[in-house]
């Protein structure tokens, strides 16, 4: 059916368009800078695996659709005009972006990440290097995708920390609110990534860390292998060094539990009413520690504080001692900061800082433990704190505001 | 084992050296981490990879976005080369491996464009002019309905006149599978040639064509 001859005319038409001075040409000089920056930083680090290596922090982005024909438009804040779509964004210093929705996104210093696509629904954003963190607002219909590196993060309405640092071929997720669904190597075509879980993906030697909590060391247990796919680039190692044991966000699905299967499908409202249905004190009562988080968590992005409330306070209560008792903390001090409750805040997320100092949330209760702080009236702690925090960390997502805060 | 500096000595901006480095001077020199061995691996393959990126993906915004990244890959999994092709082979071998996941990035994309069919059409890019003929877009069109490794097998055997044992080694696959790919891709471009507004009459013209020279032939 195909013809030798056609196919030869119309390929001599676009080899003659592709090479010829309409075709898309090459800029050697600009892709010679471009691949040096890259490589400037390529010299072996001392230290691997040293999560301030991926300093930089990068970010963005938004969300909308307010209107129905509204679209989502960009803001600049700290850096100015709203940066042009599609063009690369490189701060010298941590920059926020707004956008129409009151989605905050923070870009930290040293990054190149770019909005590449905006739609009325979400967006696409890549990030070469660096870090973002992103509060993208949940919304109906709401999906943005995050590219970093070789690796994809599908979002509809959360709140996560991601950095891509091609050096060292690290890959950083860290989530604080929701659930998104992350592609690439190791991972596979979709791996779903439920608060607070923190997933350290490296590339190079195809190894993924994951926890719930810093805490990690005591559910090591809890290895959450079956939960990979089978990966582009070698084997999974469910966290055998570096301190970082593996337990699942959202337990492996059993088909006889709905709630478990629409949490997956990100339908937390669903999820939510099949908890109820199924009996709240029969669930509380019987799951396990890091099932009980799930159910927090779900039950507060289905819009139900009082069953996610309850089951954070029956984790705490059946399983004091565990590590996701002590993530509880932390995210109960987020929800009283959130709502305004500073010192209640404030309480919860000492505790949390007490029982995990290290933790993989220490750095975000650390923050927000200075926001609830500012917020209470204590402003000589907060200062102090921020500039505590300011030293320790001079260069991140969260710098402009605890350089307000750590003023005089 | 270690790369003589002064025969990767460059300039930039000034062309080759006369004393051009071989290739395993250069490539000890960018195990290294030599700058000067990295400028001349671009200087060199810079323009086959630009071109293969052409043909495989058509036009695409993000064109030297994808280049770049076919050089940061291979500079990265330089340790896994064993040198067992050349330098230029290999490195075509990386530029399929990132169109290949470019292509896959881009198919992931389409959710985006289909989330408001007709309701809020997506704010213009950088790019909101494609410069490419008619007929060249709408040959891209076609090969955007093929799956990766068929477009991938296609596009290097028609466009950029590959032979099948080059795709079959940039590819790893056995040259029969190459075969297999080429055949079934023919037949869906073609298939999907006759449908396309911009191209149908070439096809329809095509089948006239070929079919008075059987008749002739058979008389």
């Amino acid at each position: 059916m195909s013809s030798p001859q056609l196919i030869s005319t119309i390929a001599e038409e676009v080899r003659r368009h592709q090479d010829g001075p309409r075709g898309a040409q090459l800029d050697v000089e600009g892709g010679l800078d471009r691949l040096e920056q890259a490589c400037v930083s390529r010299k072996p680090s001392p230290i691997r695996f040293v999560l301030p290596l991926v300093a930089a922090a990068a970010a963005l982005c938004l969300i909308w659709l307010a209107w129905p024909q509204g679209s989502l438009t960009m803001v600049a804040t700290s850096a100015g005009p709203a940066p042009e779509l599609g063009k690369w964004i490189i701060p010298k210093e941590p920059t926020a972006l707004r956008f129409s929705d009151g989605t905050a996104v923070t870009l930290a210093a040293g990054s190149r990440a770019k909005v590449t696509r905006l739609t009325a629904h979400g967006g696409l954003i890549r990030v070469e290097r660096g870090q973002l963190v992103a509060d993208v607002r949940s919304r109906e219909q709401a999906s943005w995708l995050f590219e970093a590196g070789p690796f994809a993060v599908e979002v509809v309405g959360t709140a996560f920390d991601l950095s891509w640092n091609p050096v060292s071929d690290t890959f950083l997720l860290v989530m604080r609110e929701g659930i998104v669904k992350l592609r690439g190597p190791v991972v596979g075509e979709g791996r779903t990534v439920a608060a607070p879980e923190r997933v350290q993906i490296n590339v190079g030697n195809g190894v993924l860390h994951s926890a719930q909590g810093t805490e990690l060391a005591a559910s090591s247990q809890e290895s959450a292998g079956a939960q990979q796919d089978d990966g582009e680039q070698g084997s999974v190692d469910s966290g055998a060094s570096g301190g970082m044991p593996s337990t699942a966000a959202v337990p492996t699905v059993d088909k006889q539990d709905d709630w478990k299967s629409s949490a997956r499908a990100g339908e937390h409202v669903e999820a939510t009413k099949a908890l109820r249905r199924a009996g709240v004190a029969n669930v509380l009562g019987a799951e396990d520690a890091p099932t009980l988080l799930s159910i927090a968590q779900t039950a507060r992005l289905g819009r139900d504080p009082a069953l996610a409330a309850a089951a954070l306070k029956a984790l705490r209560r059946r399983f004091p001692k565990s590590v996701e008792a002590a993530t509880a903390s932390f995210l109960i001090g987020k929800t009283h900061h959130d709502r305004g409750r500073y010192a209640a805040a404030v309480t919860e997320l000492r505790r949390y800082l007490g029982s995990a100092p290290g933790g993989a949330f220490a750095r975000e209760a650390r923050v927000l433990l200075i926001l609830a702080l500012h917020g209470a009236g204590d402003r000589a702690s907060a200062r102090a704190m921020a500039r505590a925090y300011l030293a320790a960390h001079p260069n991140d997502a969260h710098t402009p505001r605890m350089q307000e805060i750590a003023k005089p | 084992m270690g790369a003589k500096p002064i025969a990767l000595k460059l300039v930039r901006g000034h062309g080759p050296p006369a004393d051009t480095p071989s290739e395993e001077e250069l490539v000890a020199g960018l195990r290294e981490g030599d700058p000067a061995a990295r400028e001349l691996l671009y200087r060199r393959h810079a323009k086959d990879v630009w071109r293969i990126l052409q043909r495989v993906l058509g036009y695409d915004s993000e064109l030297a976005d994808v280049h770049h990244d076919v050089f940061v890959q291979a500079l990265r999994s330089l340790p896994k080369f064993e040198q067992r092709s050349s330098l230029k082979t290999w490195l075509r071998a990386v530029t399929i491996r990132v169109a290949r996941a470019h292509l896959r990035a881009r198919s992931r994309r389409r959710w985006l464009k289909v989330m408001a069919p007709g309701k809020l059409p997506d704010l213009p890019g950088p790019h909101p002019e494609r410069p490419e003929p008619l007929m060249v877009r709408a040959v891209y069109e076609v090969v955007d309905g093929l799956s990766a490794n068929l477009r991938i097998a296609f596009t290097l055997r028609s466009f950029d006149r590959l032979s099948l044992a080059e795709i079959a080694e940039l590819t790893n696959v056995s040259i029969g599978t190459v075969k297999r790919r080429l055949t079934a891709a023919n037949e869906r471009f073609f298939r999907a040639a006759a449908r396309h507004p911009a191209l149908a009459d070439r096809v329809a013209a095509r089948r006239l064509r070929n079919r008075s020279t059987k008749e002739d032939r058979d008389e």
